[in-house]
């Protein structure tokens, strides 16, 4: 798990803490943190823009699962969702 | 790729010399390329394999001016010019100029998607770096609109600093605009080079890290993988170029690559594994960039009416139950829409070989052409109907965004045995026939998943099993019913029958993903592209280049071997007065001369020849030679066994007179030749064997090489055998102890 090199803790003002992606239900709505960029799953992902900062949102869990990334809508496993780390902003959570 | 010079294909020589300027047409997938590249060059496309790989060619004719064409090729959807696949190889390479027989390419069409801006500018950064002459395509301005997306387009030109052309692929609007671009962009070199300046910045050490990896490995070399794909050999780690660069100098590269990419790591003060996403990030900054000063948007994530279609779509029970309906309808239409159609070829192609061979004497030439030559190609086109309609659905369900999602509801189940829901289709088509079902998994982007699909599909219980089932189980299935009439057995064994080849494909294909290079594996995401409304023009050529590729590629494959199974069918001849004994000296009726040459001929001589192969399986040389003639089209065992049992070829599955032959049929000791578990055996050879020519075929067109429609060939072959043997050994075991 690299932190795409960003040194600095993962302390946030006001929102949620660091998860797996594959923690979030149906709506869920937050930023990227990080994707592990050891496989071309992740590499192929932040070319998609999956990048720090990203909003991300689960449109639907479960297996596979739907994700929007910005303005995309991805399918992917959800093994592979397990290699994103999210962040909830706050008061967004809608599911 | 690079190496590849002998082996043109037809149509990658009609680019007719470098008079003609190539202009490649790229973009991310789901962009409207297709449609727009559809708009621009009409019908003036040809549709073909790049020589020696499976990634489809599509080029056109683009009429700039009276005196001005040029050769616009349609590249495969890509997202990064990191090639991922073969198909995002095929693109890179044709932008390097790297593959021959190609137009050199003179100019870059990129289209980008208005409502993704992001990840499309990301790679319009990697295609600028090339230095070509570059024009941006910006499409789809009415989705961007609608979610509250807006670009200020000269802004947006400027600072890019080639030119930018608004179109509307689906309204065929900014064709024009495109056209009078592209042409100035031709007619006056120097134009529309992206400046370097404009792009994003990378550190020095990338540049220095390439030249130096330049230097080790010799100029000559670097050369043949041009400076893009060594840059992309440092930076992608096991990626494709890396891959070329270490079969191309196998000595020094390897460890050349290694220093390079440590040292460049170093000098940055970051881990190796990091090399790709500083390049990524870096690009990525450059979109934001350009999407801060250009584009207006909402701060918050939008939802669509695509979303919210979705949510019924892809919905756990609804949306599966939609999906089953989908599908049904599909596989109604195969079948029931079809069929007329094949009967009406089938009846074409009979009374043109009547009439033509009314005004031929008889003779081996008459023979060739209305057995060989006229009967070989209506056993071609009998194919076009099925491929036409299963086209024109996947066509429209792929044009309209629902595509994605019927891989998606599938992905889960068949996952677990190493496909992908990307498979489905094909699979599910390939219970009408394997031959559009194959030429459906072009849509799969894994190789290996791919290739499984291609290679278990011809499992999948085609139509053309059918005669023989409905033959076997009318005439030796008891007709017995349970549960008050409710349960037949004759239905039970024919939905056994579709069964055993759906149930033998998942382990097959879990085997072969084991055996299967895995390096190359793409890795599984899956856009969803909004919904919209289906490109008719799009959904026609499609069906149109499906139904052309088959004919000409398939088709004369499958003629010829037509006319080799004739051949050997038909010679040597017997003459009709060795054939004397049988009749009493009496005039020969005409369906036991015909018996006895099948009998005599090299066919009716091999299948002597394999009696004790057969035998095991409970079958006598003659179900032996119907086997072997089959080998064209499972259907042909039919009419063989009618010549064979001397009732003349015009016999179909329905056929009274053959179900009393067959059952009337003995060993020479007087035992009947065909009981219950005879007759199950042959059902069973024929659900798992590969006897299909148009499906090797068409295998081989779709792979490019022999060898998957040998393996094809091979592995259902013995699988075929092995349980139709096991089926007769246990089925008689079972008979004789009282049980059947």
């Amino acid at each position: 798990m690299t932190t795409n090199g960003s040194s600095e803790p993962l302390e946030f003002v006001n929102g949620g803490s660091e998860e797996a992606l594959s923690s979030w239900q149906n709506g869920d709505e937050g930023v990227v943190v990080s994707v592990e960029e050891d496989s071309r799953f992740g590499i192929r992902l932040q070319e998609l823009g999956a990048l720090p900062d990203a909003r991300i949102r689960m449109l639907l869990s479960g297996s596979p699962i739907v994700i929007q990334i910005e303005d995309g809508r991805f399918c992917i496993r959800s093994e592979d969702a397990d290699k994103i780390r999210v962040r909830r902003l706050p008061g967004v959570r809608t599911g | 790729m690079t190496t590849e010079t002998s082996d043109i294909t037809p149509a990658s020589d009609a680019g007719i010399g470098s008079r003609i300027p190539g202009v490649a047409f790229l973009g991310n997938p789901n962009t409207g390329k297709t449609t727009l590249f559809n708009a621009l060059t009409g019908m003036r496309q040809r549709v073909g394999n790049y020589p020696g790989v499976t990634v489809e060619r599509k080029a056109g004719r683009l009429k700039l001016s009276e005196t001005l064409e040029a050769e616009l090729l349609d590249l495969p959807g890509l997202y990064s010019l990191a090639a991922a696949s073969p198909d995002e190889l095929i693109a890179v390479d044709v932008l390097l100029g790297r593959i021959d027989g190609e137009p050199s390419v003179k100019a870059a069409v990129c289209v980008v998607d208005a409502s993704n801006l992001q990840r499309n500018l990301f790679l319009l950064s990697q295609v600028m770096e090339l230095g070509l002459p570059t024009v941006v395509a910006l499409n789809m301005s009415d989705v961007a609109a609608s979610r509250g997306i807006s670009i200020d387009v000269d802004h947006l030109q400027k600072l890019l600093g080639v030119p930018v052309v608004l179109t509307r692929a689906n309204k065929g609007e900014g064709l024009e605009d495109l056209r009078t671009t592209i042409r100035n962009v031709l007619d006056r070199p120097g134009t529309a080079e992206p400046d370097p300046a404009r792009l994003p910045t990378f550190p020095a050490e990338f540049a220095a890290a390439v030249d130096s990896l330049v230097y080790e490995i010799g100029g000559g070399d670097a050369a043949r993988v041009s400076r893009t794909g060594v840059g992309r050999a440092i930076l992608d780690r096991d990626g494709l170029f890396e891959k070329r660069l270490l079969e191309m100098n196998r000595s020094g590269a390897s460890g050349a690559l290694q220093s390079v990419r440590s040292s460049l790591a170093q000098s940055l003060e970051i881990a190796e594994s990091d090399l790709a996403g500083v390049e990524i990030r870096i690009r990525h900054g450059w979109a934001r960039g350009l999407i801060q000063a250009c584009v207006q948007r909402p701060d918050t994530l939008v939802q669509t009416a695509s979303d919210r279609i979705d949510r019924w779509l892809t919905h756990p029970l609804f949306g599966f139950a939609l999906f089953m309906g989908v599908m049904g309808l599909v596989f109604q239409a195969l079948y029931a829409w079809a069929d007329p159609l094949i009967g009406s070829i089938e009846a074409l192609f009979s009374l043109t070989g009547n009439v033509v061979g009314a005004y031929m004497s008889p003779g081996p030439l008459q023979s060739l052409v209305v057995d060989g030559v006229i009967g070989g190609a209506g056993s071609v086109l009998v194919f076009v109907p099925q491929i036409a309609i299963l086209f024109l659905f996947l066509a429209l369900l792929e044009d309209c965004g629902y595509m994605a999602r019927s891989a998606f509801l599938m992905d889960r189940i068949l996952a677990k045995c190493g496909l992908s829901g990307k498979s489905f289709i094909p699979l599910m088509s390939s219970f009408a026939c394997a031959v559009p079902g194959i030429m459906a998994t072009r849509s799969i982007d894994d190789r290996r998943t791919r290739m499984v699909t291609i290679l278990i599909a011809p499992l999948m219980s085609c139509s053309a099993r059918l005669p023989v089932y409905v033959i076997m189980i009318s005439a030796f299935i008891p007709q017995q019913s349970y549960l008050g009439g409710l349960v037949g057995l004759q239905g039970l064994v024919l939905l056994a029958m579709y069964c055993v080849g759906a149930a033998t494909a998942l382990p097959v294909a879990w085997v072969l993903n084991r055996l299967l290079d895995r390096r190359e594996a793409a890795p599984f995401i899956l856009e969803l592209p909004s919904y919209k409304i289906p490109d008719i023009r799009t959904v026609l050529l499609r069906v149109y280049q499906s139904c052309a590729s088959f004919i000409t590629r398939a088709g004369s494959i499958i003629l010829a071997a037509a006319i080799v199974l004739w051949a050997l069918a038909y010679y040597p001849r017997i003459e009709p007065a060795a054939m004397g004994t049988t009749a009493g000296g009496a005039a020969t009726p005409s369906h036991i001369v015909a018996s006895q040459q099948l009998a005599g001929s090299y066919i009716g001589q091999a299948g002597h020849f394999i009696e004790p192969a057969v035998r095991p399986l409970g079958w006598d040389w003659r179900i032996g030679v119907a086997a072997i003639a089959s080998f064209p089209a499972r259907e042909v065992v039919i009419s063989t066994l009618g010549t064979l049992f001397s009732l003349g070829d015009g016999v179909d599955e329905s056929s009274e007179e053959l179900r009393a032959a067959l059952s009337k049929a003995t060993w020479p000791d007087g035992r009947p030749l065909f009981t219950a578990v005879t007759a199950l055996s042959l059902m069973v050879f024929f659900a798992l064997c590969a006897q299909c020519l148009a499906t090797l075929a068409v295998i081989k067109r779709e792979t490019g090489s022999w060898l998957w429609p040998a393996v094809t060939f091979g592995y259902m072959t013995t699988l075929a055998y092995v349980c139709a043997l096991l089926v007769y050994q246990i089925g008689t075991r079972l008979a004789g102890g009282g049980f059947l």
